[in-house]
């Protein structure tokens, strides 16, 4: 049995426990393709990318349950943005874009916690002790938008090698090409909104999603396309009205 | 005729008429003396009716005894998969009857005979058959159904996961009652019948062993008395269907789509247990798409409104009953919830399943 484990640092304790739970009970006909990403390199990247336009971030409320609240303090230390950790329900979200909006007006960058009912500042220590012990960083990952990031994710110690599926079997390194007219990299950055998507509510929706970002519910580009007050047939007629536009011979 | 063939046929035809193995065997499902035992032992001991008894390929009514329960008939079928077979609350048997009764239910009709087919997985333990077996004969016998034909089938192990169960259902909808989604009109109260996504929760808790606290119960249950009990206090209902699988999202968004009109929600009144909504909110799951296995929600004239929820709330079944919304013109096909905290949120169908969240 391979289990495809995934997710950022949320899901990464049950994985661990799961090996560590596979190694007390000597299961040897289990392995784990190990997919799991981390937060902090990530936020890093795009931190660091030149066209970042973000003014702050509502930072996951479960990664940090996990990971605690102190790990994001160099995001206003050294990048100097505002970040405020979030619950889920609609008025953990208002209630954080409102604490964002007033260290922005106040000219702040602090990180605040507005999930203090279950983020704490130094995380879950059994989580995280099982998380250590079990992974270590990869030297890079690559992402849908984003590209390879050094460090994003994690693999198996070599103490663990025997449940990990990439050792155990042959696992191609395959590369797959994020479709050319897929976006979710500048929406992620902030240079261009969901609907400013070249297939935005066309090529890519949340019926045949292309990237990420149209999947789930809590997807940006599907949040905007289910609850957005963006008029759709006005945005595909400008988008036909600018193709035609620029297929049209030029004038001389 | 020789006398030693005539002899011989009383001794080749002794069967025990019960099952001998603990297991089902691909033998059981081979049309031969061992599908007999088990047909005989485990389903017509536990189902025995006037109709059942006959052994015939199928079972026969007399038009005239339907007709004295109304002048049209329902028939609905369902089939039931569920993983795993026993969670807290019931089990798929239970399920398997009061999902198709409450497919006839919802009509206003009187359910009265259902059929059982099975599917079994090689290998399946008899005492849990049996279980789930005897489920069903008191599941039908609280919904005062009888179950008077069915099937079993035995594949390979691995063809199947342990047992699957199809029930299809006649019913009879008494003159003068017409209940359709297309009936919908401005001005309607928009009513359910208790606390929503139990089973949904109970489901999810017992196959992803999430250890809660408080375990959450299967709201399985049949809903035919307490539609009869509405249809007194209130006939004029306009809609009514079972919110099954996909939730009472699902089923406002068809009444909305059917008549073309909107369902407007009021989040504050929408019955939810404290548990639900905590592992809800935990998980990023929305309890209005949880499957509901006895729950109906029913569209009735805003004037009969409180004659149907005071109904409802004498009822065993309908005790948390609550009338969470109302029906407007526009926006056409909408369902609309008003938030607890002021705003508006449009309610649709869920492309497919619900992803929890992971970050």
């Amino acid at each position: 049995m391979v289990f495809f484990a995934l997710g950022f640092e949320t899901t990464m304790p049950s994985t661990a426990l799961t090996i560590l739970r596979a190694e007390a009970e000597c299961i040897s006909n289990f392995s784990v393709f190990c997919n799991h990403i981390t937060i902090i390199p990530t936020i890093k990247a795009i931190l660091d990318s030149p066209e970042l336009t973000l003014d702050g971030f509502l930072g996951p409320g479960h990664v940090s349950m996990v990971i605690g609240g102190a790990m994001y303090e160099f995001i206003a230390a050294h990048y100097h943005k505002p970040l405020v950790i979030a619950g889920f329900e609609p008025l953990d979200i208002l209630q954080s874009v409102w604490m964002l909006m007033r260290q922005l007006a106040d000219g702040r960058c602090e990180v605040e916690n507005q999930y203090q009912r279950v983020v704490h500042d130094e995380g879950n220590a059994r989580a995280l002790e099982a998380v250590h012990k079990v992974f270590q960083l990869r030297a890079f990952f690559e992402w849908r938008g984003l590209g390879s990031i050094d460090h994003s994710g994690v693999q198996l110690r070599d103490t663990y090698a025997r449940f990990d599926a990439e050792k155990k079997y042959p696992v191609p390194n395959l590369k797959i090409a994020d479709p050319k007219s897929c976006q979710c990299g500048e929406v992620l950055k902030g240079v261009i909104r969901p609907w400013q998507c070249k297939v935005f509510g066309t090529a890519c929706t949340p019926e045949a999603p292309l990237g990420s970002l149209m999947v789930s519910s809590e997807g940006a580009c599907a949040a905007v396309y289910n609850y957005g007050l963006v008029d759709l047939g006005l945005i595909l007629k400008k988008r036909a009205a600018a193709e035609a536009a620029s297929r049209s011979p030029q004038p001389v | 005729m020789s006398e030693a063939i005539t002899n011989l046929v009383p001794r080749i035809r002794q069967r025990s008429g019960r099952i001998s193995c603990d297991t089902i065997t691909l033998a059981h499902g081979g049309g031969g003396k061992a599908m007999r035992d088990l047909i005989e032992d485990v389903f017509c001991s536990a189902f025995a009716n006037p109709a059942l008894a006959p052994m015939e390929d199928q079972a026969r009514f007399s038009l005239s005894d339907l007709a004295k329960w109304g002048n049209r008939l329902a028939f609905t079928t369902d089939s039931y998969v569920v993983h795993p077979l026993f969670f807290p609350g019931g089990d798929i048997g239970e399920l398997a009857v009061n999902g198709t009764v409450n497919d006839l239910a919802v009509s206003g009709a009187q359910p009265l005979y259902l059929s059982c087919s099975v599917i079994l997985e090689e290998g399946l333990p008899v005492a849990d058959l049996r279980r789930i077996v005897a489920s069903m004969r008191r599941a039908a016998h609280a919904a005062g159904v009888q179950i008077v034909t069915g099937d079993t089938k035995v594949v390979e192990r691995g063809a199947a996961d342990k047992l699957f169960i199809n029930t299809a259902g006649i019913g009879v909808i008494p003159s003068g009652v017409n209940i359709a989604a297309i009936r919908a009109q401005p001005g309607d109260k928009v009513l359910v019948n208790g606390f929503i996504g139990d089973h949904g929760v109970a489901i999810l808790a017992a196959r992803e062993d999430l250890g809660l606290t408080v375990p959450i119960q299967s709201d399985t249950q049949p809903l035919n008395g307490l539609v009869q009990a509405l249809l007194t206090a209130c006939p004029a209902i306009h809609c009514m269907r079972d919110a099954a699988r996909g939730g009472i999202a699902t089923v406002l968004n068809e009444f909305a789509q059917s008549a073309d009109l909107c369902i407007n929600l009021d989040e504050s009144s929408i019955p939810v247990r404290e548990a639900v909504r905590g592992l809800s909110e935990t998980l990023g799951l929305d309890p209005l798409y949880f499957a509901n296995e006895g729950k109906l929600v029913a569209l009735v004239p805003a004037e009969h409104a409180p004659a149907a929820l005071a109904a409802m709330r004498l009822h065993p079944a309908g005790e948390n009953a609550a009338i969470i919304g109302e029906v407007s013109e526009r926006p056409k096909s909408g369902v609309i919830m008003h938030t607890a905290f002021g705003g508006e949120r449009i309610v649709d169908m869920l492309v497919g399943e619900q992803l929890p969240r992971i970050c």
